[in-house]
């Protein structure tokens, strides 16, 4: 797609230039400004995992207009180990949340739509998408 | 470290970044505020410590110079508030959805709860009808639908075979009870192989759905079928309280299908019973009673009302050589077929006896002899009275049943109280023994089974109960039955009932 817009992440720098694209993104579709520092908030989420545990990935982050809706999609990739137990990494008690709440069930709680896909030694694949308009 | 250490070092690390931000208002500064925040909910930070350090240091911040205006530091200092405490945020939304999920789980455990409570209360119905007026009740309180209703195959519009249970204001559903509509339901839920919403469904055959209002996604069906898998019924629920039907409420059907299934298949069993054993027995009680000497007959048998308790209750009235009449009555104790067959036996013997007449003891002598051949699994209670008109007097032998009443023509009763005795087949070679009574003209004898005075648990109180309803002048014998029968027992008596009232003519009357 011509119009999205990939991030190559391997460091702290990098996962602020993800945020700051995801964010210009947002605010150009019409999202408010709350909902915009969520978008940014659930990419550093996501995306400080890669940065830590994996090392490097990519972010790629498109525009979404289906029927006069906007929307943003984000999709963070790597090709590390992967995720052994997706369940697990999903539940609030994982380590990478650091605290109840946060890591990846948090992240998937300020988007509208959380997907994610990984498999032993292929690495991890999250999918986000959250539409204008909505909370 | 200590709470204060922990403040202290956030607001040292938060003075650092706001400051940073407000000089130079860029993504890398939103980055370290979001870490910020991170790190304040990891330490357990409260939002209102949180709250007072940014305060504190934007009342620093504007207070100092610099080259950006008032407004343009509160303005970057929202951003930058915004962005740390979009981690609260994170923790805000898991916390509500963790409420949600206890919500859901204790919703589920209290459905749970009443699905058992409803099997329960299903198994233990009496009747169909019961069965399914409890079915359609539970079901709409459990699943939260507006109308519930359910039928067993083949059940005709307004019989006893359909139920339902509905919201005073909900009428939308009241088709499905009455035809065509309530056939072409049955047609649908026979075609479908467990629950259904309609919306799902694509039924080929006549919709029971046709010009009606209602949206087939507001409508949940399920059939009920037996064990081996034929359609015994259907239930039907309609209009979700509280937005549409899930998953769980469909398996919530399923349970509530197969529980009244497998309790109509049996129901279906015994009321079959029951018929047989309800008309084998009306056969077996005489169709007419003799033109009697001196005394007017009444009797009536009341089967019971739940179809439950279908015994072997009895009686006969025979016309005896000398003027004389002979009145039985018995109750063979057990249920069903079988103890209506025993009673069938009873009275045949009976009538025999009664023939060759001999005396009442003698009477009840062999047929308790008779009795302890037939069957071990039975056993009767019985009275015999003959009444000599000549003599004006009655003999009246008991076997382990409750005494008759006697009314005397100024309404003054006493039972007729005998020594104590032993049901029929019970006590080898019992010796039973009768009581001679002298009946004037105008008196009365009820005899009974013990249905009637055993209502309510104590035979005492039954007994009192009795005695206060006959005990009054009366010159009608069928009046008179109709009375006690009226006063005694209550309108869905669950235990049959036999009764006999003998009125005693002058013999101006005869």
């Amino acid at each position: 797609m011509s119009d999205e817009i990939k991030v190559f992440i391997a460091s702290d720098e990098d996962v602020v230039t993800a945020r700051q694209e995801g964010r210009s993104l947002a605010e150009s579709l019409g999202f408010s400004k709350v909902d915009a520092t969520l978008v940014a908030t659930a990419i550093s989420e996501v995306a400080r995992n890669v940065v830590q545990y994996v090392g490097e990935g990519e972010v790629v982050i498109t525009p979404l207009t289906p029927g006069g809706r906007r929307g943003i999609c984000i999709v963070i990739r790597d090709s590390g180990p992967g995720i052994p137990s997706i369940d697990l990494a999903m539940k609030d008690e994982h380590p990478s949340g650091g605290r109840a709440g946060l890591g990846l069930p948090g992240a998937r709680r300020l988007m509208n739509e959380f997907e994610i896909e990984s498999h032993e030694g292929h690495g991890t694949t999250v999918t986000m998408v959250k539409w204008q308009g909505s909370e | 470290m200590t709470v204060t250490e922990t403040i202290g070092r956030f607001r040292n690390s938060y003075s650092e970044a706001f400051e940073a931000y407000l000089s130079h208002p860029s993504e890398g500064a939103l980055h370290a505020a979001y870490e910020l925040g991170r790190q304040a909910v990891a330490d357990d930070l409260s939002i209102l410590d949180l709250t007072e350090v940014h305060h504190t240091m934007l009342a620093a911040a504007t207070a100092r110079p610099r080259a950006t205006t008032t407004a343009g530091v509160m303005a970057a200092a929202s951003d930058f508030l915004l962005q740390v405490l979009s981690a609260y945020e994170m923790v805000q939304r898991g916390f509500r959805e963790a409420q949600e999920e206890l919500r859901s789980e204790r919703e589920h455990a209290d459905q749970l709860r009443r699905l058992a409570d409803s099997s329960v209360a299903i198994s233990s119905s009496l009747s169909i009808r019961d069965m399914l007026n409890t079915l359609t009740d539970h079901a709409r309180e459990i699943v939260g639908v507006e109308c519930c209703v359910a039928g067993i195959a083949g059940a005709e519009a307004g019989g006893p075979n359909v139920a339902m249970s509905r919201t005073r204001a909900f009428a939308g559903c009241d088709h499905f009870a009455t035809d065509p509509r309530l056939s072409e339901m049955q047609a649908l839920a026979a075609g479908l192989d467990g629950p259904a919403r309609m919306d799902r469904a694509t039924p080929e055959e006549a919709s029971p759905f046709n010009d009606s209002a209602l949206d087939p996604a507001d409508v949940l069906i399920a059939p009920l079928r037996s064990r081996g898998h034929d359609y015994v019924g259907f239930i039907v629920l309609v209009g979700k309280m509280e937005g549409r039907f899930t998953d769980k409420d469909e398996s919530i059907a399923i349970q509530l299908a197969q529980t009244v299934s497998a309790a109509i298949d049996n129901a279906l069993l015994y009321e079959r019973e029951r018929r047989i054993a309800e008309a084998l027995q009306r056969g077996l009680l005489p169709t007419d009673i003799p033109i009697l000497r001196g005394v007017a007959v009444a009797a009536r048998y009341l089967p019971g009302a739940s179809g439950l308790n279908v015994g072997g209750d009895w009686y006969d009235v025979v016309s005896l050589p000398d003027n004389r009449t002979g009145v039985a009555m018995g109750d063979v104790v057990g249920r069903g077929v079988k103890a209506a067959t025993v009673m069938g036996q009873l009275r045949t013997a009976f009538r025999a006896y009664a023939h060759d007449g001999s005396w009442p003891e003698s009477v009840v002598g062999r047929l308790d002899r008779l009795m302890s051949t037939l069957d071990r699994d039975h056993f009767s209670t019985m009275v015999y009275l003959v009444w000599d008109p000549t003599e004006r007097v009655a003999h009246t032998v008991l076997a382990g049943h409750p005494p008759p009443l006697l009314i005397d023509r100024a309404g003054r009763s006493r039972f007729l109280d005998n020594d104590p005795s032993v049901p029929l087949g019970t006590v080898a070679d019992f010796s039973y023994g009768s009581v001679r009574t002298s009946v004037d003209v105008g008196s009365t004898l009820v005899l009974y089974t013990d249905g009637l005075v055993e209502q309510e648990g104590d035979l005492e109180q039954g007994l009192a109960r009795l005695q206060k309803a006959a005990s009054y002048p009366s010159d009608d014998a069928n009046q008179l039955c109709d009375r006690i029968l009226k006063s005694m027992l209550p309108p869905d008596s669950e235990d049959d009932v036999a009764v006999v009232v003998l009125r005693f003519l002058g013999e101006t009357e005869l």
